[in-house]
């Protein structure tokens, strides 16, 4: 990637790129508002509901000490504890999770890329106030979109930020492939191998297919597919590269993991992958 | 080297990385032997060459996120798991605390002074002219100030749990707010220090004018030394914050905020300490129905323990 493409991309990027001593600059993807919020709700609803049972539980088990007032006072620290230190203790114990960033695949994470501590989770957590000024973290909202790593103000005096997390899957981004027999290895016999570059487009492309209609799909899929068909071998998939574009490219591209698969083979586990594909009826089918 | 080859080379030693990571990652005490450490270093290394050949090469964008991740993930275990010392909160709060705060003297006495002046004009002038009080605060919580001072204590029946746990809750967050709020330029914590300052010296001023000084200082006089101290701590902490931003130094306004932020949440962290004794004692010493000697008398040691706690608590090692 050249200099200029590098920083064009940049601007748009919702990554955040970080050196680290080993010479490699690592990218870290960022967690935008709207997964925020939604943690965020999550949080706020598994605090309500604790509260609730413990209010239940307290007025219960204190009621001997009722007229000490005993249930109430236990009930406000609780409240309290929960208020200020709900977000604290769990992403401090759960290294940068609170059980709503886990439901949603966040974590807190130090700008320098290490897991927070006590400190960390203690700053950006009693910050809130901050943020939440003057109406439902609106202070927040807006310092975060003016920043480049998406800090609220808890996130800045902390040093934090939060990144989305999925866990490392080789081969992951291709989920759902399997849906779509790989063609034949023959059909790859002679002169023609699709590039990186090319499976590369097609994988974006696979990427998106449930975001697109299906003819949007296929009118997209077709620029690439008649030049592909013609590259390969027979006549019907040709033929198959012209009628079903989107079908046709994934097909290939299914053929190519699966080879990628077979490479790593003895480390795939049985009955996963690989050996159930081939047993799928060749391509093209027209069913 | 073509990417098959690549990966048929080189995916075994990912997948042993990433069996490695799993166990690194988890919660719980066992993680890696020692063996296991240094093979984690290695592979790790490798694991970086892999990244940045792959970057190099442009094999497939899902390849390099999946290295990627995998060295994010690495990256974070191999460097940013501190061990955790046992005992902490006790040594922050016998010496760090108090050591911060001395360190930090500066902005407690400037904190003391937005607090402490507005405090002693209102209250001043509050008891020369009681119907200005009306001017500070509404009739109705003027109104509910003097009933609840006019008749003693726990007459009625006494709810001092209760009442305890409404102040833990009630101060230590506006101690908190009043922290986080200093995040705009210190602005936010100046208000928070000047309108407390005024409102509990017109009550004060106030009530005693209306001829209840006796039991309002019985009530107050017992965790005054506790609250107030701990509302200054947390205008320090907030003044702390706003003084990064004003005036940062030879550092960016970013670097100074997360160095000094440590500071500031320390102290507030030590306020909300205070705060919690400060409400027991609110909540369960200060409604006693007892001669006024004896609270003032139990004031005056109070004061005199937060005083050289503040003072003197960590004293000898800091000068070693």
């Amino acid at each position: 990637m050249s200099r200029r493409e590098e920083a064009s991309t940049r601007v748009l990027s919702d990554q955040t790129f970080l050196e680290i001593p080993e010479n490699v600059r690592l990218g870290f993807r960022l967690a935008g508002p709207g997964t925020r919020l939604g943690a965020y709700l999550l949080d706020l609803s598994i605090r309500s509901a604790a509260l609730y049972a413990i209010v239940v539980v307290l007025s219960i088990a204190l009621l001997p000490f009722a007229a000490t007032g005993l249930p109430t006072g236990v009930y406000l620290v609780v409240a309290f504890l929960l208020e200020w230190g709900y977000g604290c203790f769990f992403e401090t114990w759960w290294n940068g999770q609170t059980p709503g960033k886990r439901a949603f695949r966040l974590r807190v994470i130090k700008t320098e890329g290490y897991a927070i501590g006590f400190y960390e989770a203690m700053i950006r957590n009693l910050l809130r106030a901050a943020d939440f000024v003057p109406l439902f973290y609106a202070a927040g909202f807006l310092t975060a979109m003016g920043n480049p790593r998406l800090q609220r103000i808890g996130d800045l005096v902390a040093g934090t930020m939060v990144v989305r997390e999925r866990k490392p899957v080789l081969g992951g981004e291709l989920e759902g492939i399997s849906d779509y027999p790989p063609l034949p290895p023959e059909a790859f016999r002679h002169r023609y191998r699709p590039s990186e570059k090319t499976l590369e487009v097609i994988e974006s492309l696979f990427r998106r297919r449930v975001d697109l209609a299906p003819a949007r799909l296929d009118e997209i899929a077709s620029i690439l597919a008649e030049p592909l068909g013609k590259r390969l071998d027979s006549f019907t998939d040709r033929k198959f590269a012209r009628d079903q574009p989107a079908e046709f490219l994934f097909r290939v591209l299914s053929a190519q993991s699966t080879r990628i698969e077979n490479a790593l083979g003895p480390e795939r586990e049985p009955g996963e992958g690989a050996p159930r594909r081939r047993a799928s009826p060749p391509a093209p089918s027209f069913s | 080297m073509n990417k098959q080859s690549f990966l048929k080379e080189r995916g075994p030693s990912w997948k042993r990385f990433e069996s490695l990571l799993a166990r690194a990652e988890a919660p719980g005490k066992p993680r890696l032997a020692s063996e296991e450490v240094s093979e984690f270093s290695e592979i790790f290394r490798a694991l970086c060459y892999d990244l940045a050949q792959v970057r190099s090469r442009d094999w497939s964008s899902s390849l390099e996120r999946y290295l990627n991740d995998l060295v994010v993930r690495g990256h974070g275990a191999f460097y940013g798991g501190k061990p955790r010392p046992r005992g902490q909160a006790l040594r922050f709060l016998s010496t760090g605390f108090p050591r911060r705060l001395r360190e930090n003297h500066l902005f407690f006495w400037v904190s003391l002074a937005l607090f402490t002046v507005p405090l002693v004009a209102s209250w001043v002038v509050v008891a020369m002219e009681p119907s200005l009080a009306h001017r500070v605060l509404p009739g109705t919580a003027l109104y509910t100030m003097e009933e609840m001072y006019s008749q003693d204590f726990g007459e009625g029946e006494r709810q001092d749990a209760a009442m305890a746990g409404f102040y833990v809750r009630h101060n230590t967050s506006i101690a908190f707010q009043s922290f986080a709020l200093g995040f705009f330029l210190g602005l936010g914590t100046i208000y928070v220090l000047l309108s407390n300052g005024i409102q509990l010296g017109t009550v004060s001023g106030y009530v005693i004018a209306q001829g209840h000084g006796e039991r309002f200082l019985g009530f107050v006089c017992g965790h005054s030394s506790f609250e107030l101290t701990a509302i200054v701590v947390s205008g320090a902490a907030g003044l702390i914050l706003g003084h990064a931003i004003v005036a940062p130094g030879s550092l960016s306004r970013a670097e100074a905020l997360k160095e000094r932020g440590r500071v500031a949440v320390e102290l507030a962290l030590g306020a909300a300490a205070m705060l919690f004794v400060a409400a027991m004692i609110e909540g369960f010493w200060s409604a006693q129905r007892l001669p006024l000697g004896i609270k003032s008398l139990a004031a005056v040691i109070l004061w005199i323990v937060v005083i050289s706690y503040l003072a003197l608590a960590g004293r000898t090692e800091e000068s070693s």
